[in-house]
């Protein structure tokens, strides 16, 4: 299974945001996109569902052009999590997940007892059961954004697009969900997440790339990608970024920022 | 027939003869005159040009003085106009403006150089004001009728001293006072249990009705019919079930709808009741003007008639045709022709099956 | 028993009752006793021994005008379901499309031209119908970030066109003859229904309401918003395309025998909702049948209550509001 963007250019209608885009998503791979507010990597992410039309270049899914495909074929391989969703009315969490399914379903069938066991068993992995009879929208947003990832894991996809999973949760709950996720790209799932916090690529990227002003700047293994030159210039900050040796004899990277009168 | 007919054209030159002579014999001048409503106006009479500011008052100006009208309401319908001579019927539409749905253009009034502008119906405080504001923004007086049926004659009487036709005026007044007098004083010699028990449907649906004492259907009161929907009260219009009507099962029923007349003698909601089988369904005629209902002004004396002979034909054996051509020749200067009559007084009599 | 399961059950049972009052009330005195020899002697066949006004009443008057009165609230109250689910917005009724607007004018303009009152019907179902039609014609042409919101203002301009138009007539109407009729048409009335009139409207309730039964999952995500619903597989622009023209199909037709009726549309999806959540599997049923039994109940005492028929949108407002009023003050839970 393999998610390819080439030589994309993606934008809204007389807008466009990027061009020359080029990447690829493999399974078993966790993909750290990186770049400042406004950078375009929602629009891009929007582009490589096929939830917006390209403005140039081509998606493929596995080699097959994303605008042959129909909708429900692309949401059996991709999965999405967007990026802060309230949502409006109360469904439950339960439910939530189950509508996960959808995709596998016929036109006019309703989930089965099997799509039910299924979005059991997503909701038991992500470790939500105590939310299940819950309203989606009486949870905390931490808790809202675990409940989408066993919702993208119901919807059994080998590929999983992820916008700013970890934004506005607390320090525990960004962990818990990096978790979920390296455990799902080593069961074999491709992940590709945008973040804002270039450490969480240092702490399960396996590629990295960085998006600035719509056009990839770099774009390779986080240790190469993620220096303090590229990252001065992505962010416009002096960082510093220091291999730190843990316990457990593994080493790891992790940035510095300076601030500026100090 | 043409010697029936030439009677009554030279009883009307004759008239006319008179009428025409009284305005050389008195210029006009300046009189008050009282209105139906106690407002003394200030006229120049006899008044030359009327503009009558609703479908009653333009068809009481035309009945008595028709080359004193300036125009007309609404247009003449298609249906309408051959039963009025064609230099009347092609006077201009100027509109209503009498507070219920004015669509006059106060300018195109004015500009129309009326002497005085006339309304005949319901008189009541409103109507009054309105009278006094349309006089006091115009400069020009403005006279109200009373339009209720007992005072036709002091109608007329008015009128004909506003417009200088005293004679004619008082002759509609002996014919109005005659009508009327002759149905009452047949209908009354109906006992009261033999009067018929009336349904006026109004509507496609027919389900809509005038309750007791609505103008709407005082005509059929007046004849001393029952209006079965006085079991709901006093009022005007009104909405109402079949279930209603199938419970009060009048044994006649009148309509001025030709779509609820064409229908219900097949509708299996209406056919069962006693005035369907019976076949005693009328429908009023409304060309050139309303038989019954609306406009209520004079054209409703010709429904009178029509209402006796429909709903007591034993009491007015009489047939209809003359009367008829009678009166639309004296309100609408035209008589009629044999095929206009035919059609006017075909609904006129009770359905027997296959029809 | 499952909430769901009890709502249905109550609803149900509601109606059930309903039904027999509506039978068993009305202008024309009918006794309970005769009422049940007329059901057995439908049911077995025997002969009754009863005027033949009395059957009239029962089974061609009572019986289409309680029929239709259940068609109608069903109808009305599964459009309101759908379209509150489509648009996630809880104030919105069948109407905001341009339905009713447009169904309108179709009728008026027949009492006009004093046309056939099948006719009137007719004309009301058609330009209903090309009222939407005209409505998803412009959304379209207008390619815009946000299609929905696109397509309701499409279809509040286009109602607000079709009622400066219904404006007119009523200005131009003959105000002794036309205009009351007009009058009564917009206050909304099934006084004079048929059996006929009933048949024209199965047909075309029962398209819309398969659609929106078939279709209920795809409702449920579609009301997560257009983008999610992509996202999981389901195209928002074909079925938001379907659910319109379903729930459409349903209001034309029967606004076109009814007249205008406010407030059913909007009232009771949110009261379903409060009952057994926004799952449209769960909602659409709910929805349904309380609409039904609500608008037998308005119906029932619209011709009942007073001396002459009451219109049917002035009591659903009258009794829509306060009902309203107290959802708006006890529910805390139905929209955010």
């Amino acid at each position: 299974m393999r998610l390819e963007a080439q030589a994309l250019a993606f934008g809204y209608r007389g807008h466009p945001v990027g061009r020359e885009v080029s990447l690829t998503l493999a399974a078993g791979e966790v993909v750290c996109l990186l770049g400042p507010n406004g950078g375009g990597k929602t629009t891009l992410f929007k582009t490589l569902l096929g939830l917006l039309a390209p403005q140039g270049g081509v998606v493929l899914l596995d080699g097959v052009d994303l605008r042959a495909l129909d909708r429900a074929e692309v949401a059996r391989r991709i999965g999405y999590l967007p990026q802060a969703v309230t949502g409006y009315f109360p469904f439950l969490v339960e439910d939530v997940v189950l509508m996960g399914r959808t995709a596998h379903l016929p036109l006019f069938a309703t989930p089965s007892t099997r799509d039910r066991e299924i979005a059991r068993e997503a909701i038991a992995r992500i470790g939500v059961e105590h939310l299940a009879r819950a309203e989606y929208t009486r949870i905390s947003g931490g808790e809202r954004q675990l409940v989408l990832v066993a919702r993208a894991l119901a919807q059994g996809t080998p590929l999983l697009v992820m916008d700013e999973p970890t934004a506005s949760l607390d320090f525990g709950n960004q962990v818990k969900v990096l978790e979920r996720v390296t455990a799902l790209a080593r069961g074999g799932i491709g992940v590709l997440m945008s973040t804002h916090d270039p450490d969480q690529a240092f702490l399960c990227g396996d590629r990295v790339i960085l998006l600035q002003s719509g056009a990839i700047a770099a774009q390779g293994a986080p240790g190469e990608v993620l220096t303090p030159a590229s990252l001065h210039a992505l962010y416009g900050v002096t960082v510093e970024v220091v291999e730190v040796p843990l316990p457990s004899g593994r080493s790891r990277r992790t940035c510095l920022p300076s601030l500026a009168h100090h | 027939m043409l010697g029936a007919r030439g009677a009554a054209r030279r009883g009307l030159l004759l008239a006319a003869a008179a009428a025409a002579v009284v305005p050389f014999a008195s210029a006009p001048s300046e009189r008050t005159i009282t209105d139906a409503a106690g407002r003394r106006v200030a006229v120049r009479a006899p008044a030359r040009r009327v503009y009558a500011a609703g479908p009653p008052a333009s068809i009481l100006v035309f009945a008595l003085a028709p080359d004193a009208l300036i125009g007309w309401t609404t247009a003449f319908r298609p249906a309408e106009r051959p039963f009025v001579p064609e230099r009347y019927a092609e006077l201009p539409t100027l509109g209503r403006l009498t507070g219920r749905g004015n669509t006059a253009n106060i300018e195109v009034v004015l500009a129309a150089k009326p002497d005085v502008i006339l309304d005949y119906g319901t008189v009541n405080p409103t109507f009054a004001s309105l009278a006094d504001r349309v006089q006091e923004q115009t400069g020009i007086p403005y006279l109200l009728l009373d339009g209720a049926f007992d005072r036709i004659p002091a109608a007329f009487t008015l009128l004909g001293e506003l417009l200088g036709a005293r004679a004619l005026a008082a002759d509609w007044a002996r014919y109005a006072t005659a009508t009327l007098a002759d149905i009452t004083a047949r209908v009354e010699r109906v006992p009261p249990e033999r009067r018929p028990r009336v349904y006026y449907a109004r509507g496609p649906t027919g389900l809509n009705t005038g309750l007791a004492g609505s103008i709407n259907v005082e005509g059929i009161e007046r004849v001393g019919a029952v209006n079965v929907a006085a079991a709901l009260g006093r009022g005007g219009l009104a909405q109402v079930s079949i279930e209603q009507v199938l419970g009060w099962a009048p044994e006649a029923i009148i309509t001025i709808d030709p779509n609820f007349y064409a229908d219900v003698w097949d509708d299996p909601l209406w056919r069962g009741m006693p005035a369907v089988r019976a076949g005693r369904v009328y429908l009023a005629p409304n060309v050139p003007f309303g038989w019954i209902d609306f406009p209520p002004s004079v054209n409703r004396l010709i429904g009178m008639r029509w209402l006796a002979k429909v709903l007591y034909p034993d009491a007015f054996p009489e047939e209809l045709r003359a009367a008829v051509r009678d009166f639309y020749t004296r309100a609408y200067h035209q008589t009629p022709t044999e095929a206009q009559l035919d059609a006017l007084l075909a609904t006129a009599e009770r359905r027997t099956r296959g029809t | 028993m499952t909430r769901t399961g009890w709502a249905i059950a109550g609803a149900g049972f509601a109606l059930g009752t309903l039904v027999v009052i509506a039978f068993s009330v009305g202008r024309f005195p009918v006794a309970a006793g005769d009422l049940a020899r007329l059901a057995w002697a439908r049911l077995s066949g025997a002969p009754h021994e009863l005027p033949a006004t009395v059957e009239t009443v029962v089974f061609a008057v009572r019986g289409p005008r309680i029929i239709a009165a259940l068609v109608v609230g069903a109808a009305l109250a599964g459009a309101g379901a759908a379209y509150q689910s489509l648009f996630r917005n809880p104030l919105v009724s069948p109407d905001i499309l341009g339905v009713s607007a447009g169904a309108a004018l179709g009728a008026i303009l027949g009492i006009f031209m004093a046309l056939d009152v099948w006719v009137i019907q007719g004309l009301a179902f058609a330009f209903g119908l090309a009222a939407v039609a005209l409505a998803y014609a412009i959304a379209s042409s207008m390619r815009g970030h946000d299609p929905i919101l696109i397509l309701v203002l499409a279809g509040v301009v286009l109602g607000a066109l079709f009622g400066a138009c219904v404006a007119l007539l009523k200005y131009l109407a003959d105000p002794y003859n036309q205009l009351p009729a007009i009058t009564y048409w917009l206050l909304g009335s099934l006084a004079s229904t048929t059996a006929g009139d009933v048949r024209s409207i199965v047909l075309p309730v029962s398209i819309g309401l398969a659609a929106l039964w078939l279709l209920r999952w795809r409702i449920t995500v579609l009301s997560l918003g257009d983008e999610e619903a992509a996202a999981l597989g389901v195209r928002p622009g074909p079925m938001r395309l379907v659910v319109v023209a379903g729930a459409t199909l349903m209001t034309a037709a029967v606004v076109s025998i009814s007249g205008i009726i406010g407030w059913v549309g909007l009232l009771v999806p949110h009261f379903a909702r409060l009952l057994v959540g926004p799952d449209f599997r769960r909602l659409l049923p709910v929805a349904v049948l309380l609409g039904a039994a609500f608008m037998l109940g308005v119906d029932t005492l619209a011709r009942t209550a007073a001396r002459i028929e009451i219109p049917l949108g002035v009591l659903t407002a009258f009794l829509g509001t306060p009902i309203f009023l107290w959802v708006l003050a006890a529910a805390r839970r139905s929209w955010q």
